[in-house]
């Protein structure tokens, strides 16, 4: 966390891995549209992991599939913004070149280890097939670093003859983080990959991904709704919201200092291991239909704060510092302060 | 490293040896390609050692004689021997089957792999051709068919082919759809593969049994159509023998001289049934989860 404390402001536009700027996903169904993600901005700077939490249908995995350009369209539609990577519009490339950077610039770790690797072809060849994809080199040598990349995420390299039913969860994690890794990606989007591990699993595979970031340099989206993963991991951290990103800072400023209602309440429904007795706020109600989205803050009907003018003002990001933005429309009065203490580390 | 070595060592063996070594422990997938070995040898050999005057001359005085050790299945009412008929006739009926199901595969997968894997218009367009295309009886097809291309036994083959596209179409778009949902296949696309090569390098590996059942069953009906082309004298002409021709010819004396119709029967029935075992054989040897 001290290496947090020491992020530079006005940083050079070229130490930017990822610049999304106004980001608008929809998916246009016959009778409506769901608005999965709502003018989103984010950057994230080379080597560093940037948490994205947020409830079931906050719009985490639709913002992963627009980095890569894979909204499945139809019903997706790309409403508006642009996606740099590496300096380059992800929105307004061709098919080759998307293709070109797919697995090469930006890779991407799934869900649920069980169904992502194909039944059909052993782990090596997998492993394999995306490294010859990329790079200019024969079977025998795209072999032999598919064998040093499962070396790399702790498999002995004899297992690579082998098919992915014959791996346990954590391993065929392990496999997939191998592919997505073998072309030595500039940016790593892993949707939730400790979701469908348990926890001790969860801990070597967390593990293994920060060591592999402190070697290769990689950059990294980590979608989770497990804070204490982010803690543990990330360097700054992005709250999403009904398809809007409420609160976003370094991790010591969200977690020390929050300022959004609702990243108040997701911190109140984790449960304390120091007072056992004690139980948990959950946050009453459920998020918006996505579909038909207030014109205000879509967080005001379950907001403790909510005011009179929360419900029909639309937000507008209010920047804490440099970096701490919050969209929270109470802020307007100089006042307003959350219950949740602030905490100088 | 020398290269055999390396792929020792990433793939125990290559994937044609591992298909081969599942195959082999199944006893009745290796029996069927036994006998699948032995019909196509003699069906592509025989032109070569039999003469053709045995098949085709006509010997009235041994005309309709039992089978016995001088006739070991009989003479026909021409006096011609059976054997040798039934022998000569798998050139044509193994040609026939064989070549129209490949011609079906060939152009049925992958009309149906784009129909399921694109979906929307693509597919409709695609699908509601196959339907047209399977509203018309199969023999009413083969016969426009044959009639627009011309009598022969390619011809024939085409025919024969193309009246079973729609099933091979049909089958394909079932099993793409429930893979192409498929988490891996969305990461496929993730890793910067293209369309064309995820559907044939990704999907269709993984609906192959679907697919390899059908091209056993059609194999069979295959040689039943072709049969009855000839039949109505679009297919092969007598006096040369085919299966089903066999069997046509062989229909009127049903009731006094059956082993007319039992041998060309059985060897239709023997060789849809080897490749049925085949079929299965190969669908289990290339499924990776059902290996012990």
């Amino acid at each position: 966390m001290t290496d947090t404390a020491k992020t530079t402001t006005g940083a050079p536009q070229n130490d930017l891995i990822l610049d999304i700027r106004d980001l608008t996903v929809h998916y246009v169904l016959e009778d409506d549209c769901v608005e999965a993600v709502n003018d989103i901005s984010l950057q994230l700077k080379k080597g560093r992991i940037l948490g994205l939490v947020g409830e079931t249908g906050a719009g985490k995995t639709s913002t992963a599939l627009a980095i890569q350009n894979l909204i499945p369209s139809p019903p997706g539609v790309i409403k508006s913004g642009s996606i740099m990577l590496n300096g380059r519009d992800v929105l307004k490339m061709s098919e080759k070149e998307l293709e070109a950077i797919r697995g090469k610039d930006v890779s991407m770790i799934f869900q649920d280890p069980m169904t992502s690797l194909n039944p059909v072809f052993t782990v090596g060849e997998q492993i394999a097939e995306s490294i010859r994809l990329h790079e200019n080199c024969s079977d025998r040598e795209a072999l032999e670093r598919a064998g040093d990349m499962l070396e790399l995420v702790r498999i002995p390299r004899e297992r690579a003859v082998e098919y992915p039913h014959q791996f346990s969860g954590g391993m065929k994690q392990r496999v997939a983080i191998a592919i997505a890794l073998a072309c030595n990606p500039h940016l790593l989007l892993a949707d939730e990959p400790t979701t469908a591990l348990d926890v001790t699993i969860q801990a070597q595979v967390l593990d293994m991904m920060l060591s592999l970031k402190r070697q290769l340099n990689t950059s990294m989206i980590f979608i989770t709704h497990d804070l204490g993963i982010v803690a543990e991991i990330c360097d700054e951290v992005a709250v999403m919201y009904a398809g809007r990103i409420i609160e976003r800072g370094t991790l010591e400023e969200v977690f020390n200092h929050t300022k959004h209602p609702y990243t108040e309440g997701l911190f109140n429904s984790i449960p304390d291991i120091s007072n056992r007795k004690a139980e948990l706020q959950p946050i009453p109600g459920l998020m918006p239909d996505p579909t038909k989205l207030p014109k205000g803050c879509a967080f005001a009907p379950r907001c403790p704060y909510c005011r009179s003018e929360c419900i029909d003002t639309p937000q507008k990001e209010r920047m804490f510092s440099a970096t701490h933005g919050v969209r929270c429309t109470a802020y307007n009065d100089p006042a307003f302060r959350i219950r949740r203490e602030e905490i100088d580390s | 490293m020398s290269e055999m070595s390396v792929v020792r060592k990433y793939r125990k063996r290559s994937r044609a040896a591992e298909i081969w070594r599942n195959f082999r422990k199944n006893k009745g997938a290796m029996l069927g390609l036994f006998i699948l070995v032995v019909i196509f040898a003699i069906a592509l050999t025989i032109e070569f050692w039999l003469d053709k005057d045995l098949v085709v001359g006509q010997h009235v005085a041994q005309r309709l004689k039992p089978p016995s050790w001088a006739h070991p299945f009989g003479t026909d009412d021409k006096g011609r021997e059976m054997l040798w008929r039934v022998l000569y006739a798998s050139r044509y009926s193994i040609a026939i089957g064989f070549v129209a199901v490949v011609v079906s595969l060939l152009v049925g997968v992958p009309l149906g792999a784009v129909a399921g894997y694109y979906g929307g218009r693509t597919e409709t367009l695609i699908m509601r051709v196959a339907d047209v295309f399977s509203a018309i009886p199969s023999i009413l097809m083969a016969v426009v068919v044959v009639s627009v291309l011309g009598n022969g036994t390619i011809n024939l083959m085409i025919a024969v082919g193309i009246s079973s596209v729609p099933n091979f179409v049909r089958t394909t778009r079932a099993a793409v759809l429930t893979v192409r949902n498929e988490e891996y296949i969305e990461a496929a696309r993730a890793l910067g593969k293209s369309n064309l090569y995820i559907i044939f390098m990704h999907v269709l590996p993984n609906c192959l049994s679907p697919i390899l059942v059908l091209t056993t069953l059609r194999v069979a009906s295959a040689i039943i159509t072709a049969s009855s082309l000839s039949f109505l004298g679009l297919g092969i002409s007598p006096p040369t023998p085919e299966w089903g021709s066999l069997l046509n010819a062989g229909k009127q004396f049903i009731r006094r001289y059956s082993y007319l119709t039992l041998f060309p029967g059985l060897a239709i029935m023997i060789t849809v049934l080897s490749f049925n075992m085949v079929g299965d054989g190969l669908r289990d040897a290339m499924d990776p989860k059902l290996k012990r």
